[in-house]
């Protein structure tokens, strides 16, 4: 698994993917974590299958006993079915996530996980200097939602949002935004429900001041190209299967 | 049964020897409240037949506590069982993540301690030896509850045999009666039949 970091100041931020050794039949993905003095925290730290591979990849750059936190934008597989290894290993870990997936996440570990539910409104967490806030995107795709944004970094975790499939090996950032437009179209015309979340989370998102905005799965945008996502979003009809795709 | 028992997992085995044995208690519950039912049957029958069935009361009485015990004792064991399975899934967890943390561990060799990881996978390991201990006393409480309901089993076959003996006195009611000592002795084997392939499947639960 390849780790880059994408901001180093007080603390850090990492991000972890692009895994050569991932079994081929499940979907690519980019985990994140934020170092931050004794705290590690995990966003969307995947699933089951590549586990060793993410810990690995924490570890070469974190203590074990420093991961005190793990974030789920939402309960897809490919987002947290792991947790149970990672509760397993660490028993005193925090699983943030929203309050409406506690009963559902809890069946990805033993059930007694020490859950930190977030409201619809959303939140921040704070680790030892910086503190994160959790900015709403219910519905993009699932109901309830979170993305992170770092306003000192300037970067905008943005989980599905954002995503590509990707040939394996292909680079961290979007180098040519035209002609990846291709490589996102169907999947948010698919598997986004909702124009009006989308438009709603677009207005709130135009406000934040973003240098980066990272996806979980594809390329990450950098610069003027999140502002050419944010168009391109705006632009595109979603929820498309309700006329038979 | 088409599933390929041999190359399961280890824990896939004894999930599906827990299925197994609560099927089979099922079952075993099934009959003992036949044999509830005969009893009760040998009840009704004998004040019909007064003074000469006096000897029979206290056998259907008897008789009854059997079934009731038995069907306590199922109940414990299915409880029992499912806790077992429960805990063995807990332990394939566990087993597991020590697994993926070697691989990753294997991976990383260039880090002096791995990062805190070998002191956290000894403890895990130490956790699951205790574990195996634990299991194999909670497999051979299990054998034991068997074993009791095997008791309870040849005390209603000795009732049967007394309960032939009382029908010869009965007069017009012995055939009556014979009929219900030979339909608890029947439920008796059937349980027998069965417990001992619940026997079977219990032994699968303990770890090799
Ligand atoms: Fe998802
Ligand atoms: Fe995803």
């Amino acid at each position: 698994m390849i780790t880059q970091t994408l901001y180093d100041g007080s603390y850090q931020w990492i991000v972890m993917g692009r895994d050569p050794d991932k079994p081929e039949k499940i979907i690519d993905t980019n985990q994140y974590m934020v170092i931050d003095g004794d705290r590690t925290l995990l966003i969307d730290p995947g699933g089951m299958e590549i586990f060793s591979a993410v810990l690995a990849a924490t570890l070469s750059v974190s203590k074990l006993e420093h991961i005190t936190d793990i974030f789920a934008s939402h309960q897809d597989p490919d987002i947290i079915s792991s947790l149970g290894l990672w509760h397993e290993m660490l028993p005193d870990i925090n699983l943030h996530a929203s309050n409406l997936w506690e009963g559902f996440l809890r069946h990805f570990s033993s059930g007694d996980v020490n859950y930190v539910p977030i409201p619809d409104k959303g939140g921040s967490i704070r680790l030892e200097t910086t503190e994160l806030q959790y900015i709403p995107a219910h519905y993009l795709h699932s109901s309830a939602n979170f993305n992170i944004y770092d306003p000192k970094a300037r970067i905008l975790m943005s989980g599905d949002i954002g995503a590509a499939l990707e040939a394996p090996g292909s680079p961290m950032y979007v180098d040519d935004f035209d002609s990846h437009k291709e490589k996102m179209q169907f999947f948010h015309k698919r598997w986004m429900p909702s124009n009006e979340a989308k438009k709603d989370w677009i207005r709130r998102v135009r406000d934040l001041d973003i240098d980066i905005m990272a996806p979980q799965h594809g390329r990450l945008f950098k610069g003027d190209d999140v502002k050419r996502f944010l168009d391109w979003f705006e632009d595109l009809d979603v929820g498309i299967a309700i006329h038979g795709s | 049964m088409s599933v390929d028992q041999k190359n399961m997992e280890a824990s896939a085995r004894q999930f599906l020897a827990v299925a197994s044995v609560q099927a089979e208690l099922f079952a075993v519950k099934q009959i003992s409240k036949r044999i509830s039912l005969s009893a009760k049957n040998a009840k009704a029958i004998a004040a019909r037949a007064g003074s000469q069935a006096m000897g029979f009361h206290p056998i259907t009485d008897f008789i009854d506590d059997v079934a009731i015990n038995i069907t306590q004792l199922v109940e414990k064991i299915n409880a029992e069982a499912l806790k077992l399975s429960s805990f063995a899934i807990a332990n394939r967890n566990r087993s597991k993540t020590i697994e993926e943390m070697k691989v990753s561990s294997r991976n990383m060799v260039k880090y002096a301690d791995h990062n805190g990881m070998k002191k956290r996978i000894e403890e895990l390991e130490k956790k699951k030896k205790q574990f195996m201990v634990d299991y194999k006393r909670k497999n051979g409480d299990l054998l034991e509850l068997l074993a009791e309901i095997r008791n309870q089993l040849q005390a209603a076959e000795m009732i049967c045999t007394t309960s032939r003996t009382e029908a010869t006195r009965a007069g017009d009611f012995q055939s009556n009666l014979e009929v219900v000592a030979d339909e608890v002795s029947l439920a008796v084997n059937n349980i027998k039949e069965t417990l001992q392939s619940s026997k079977y499947h219990l032994s699968q639960l303990s770890l090799r």
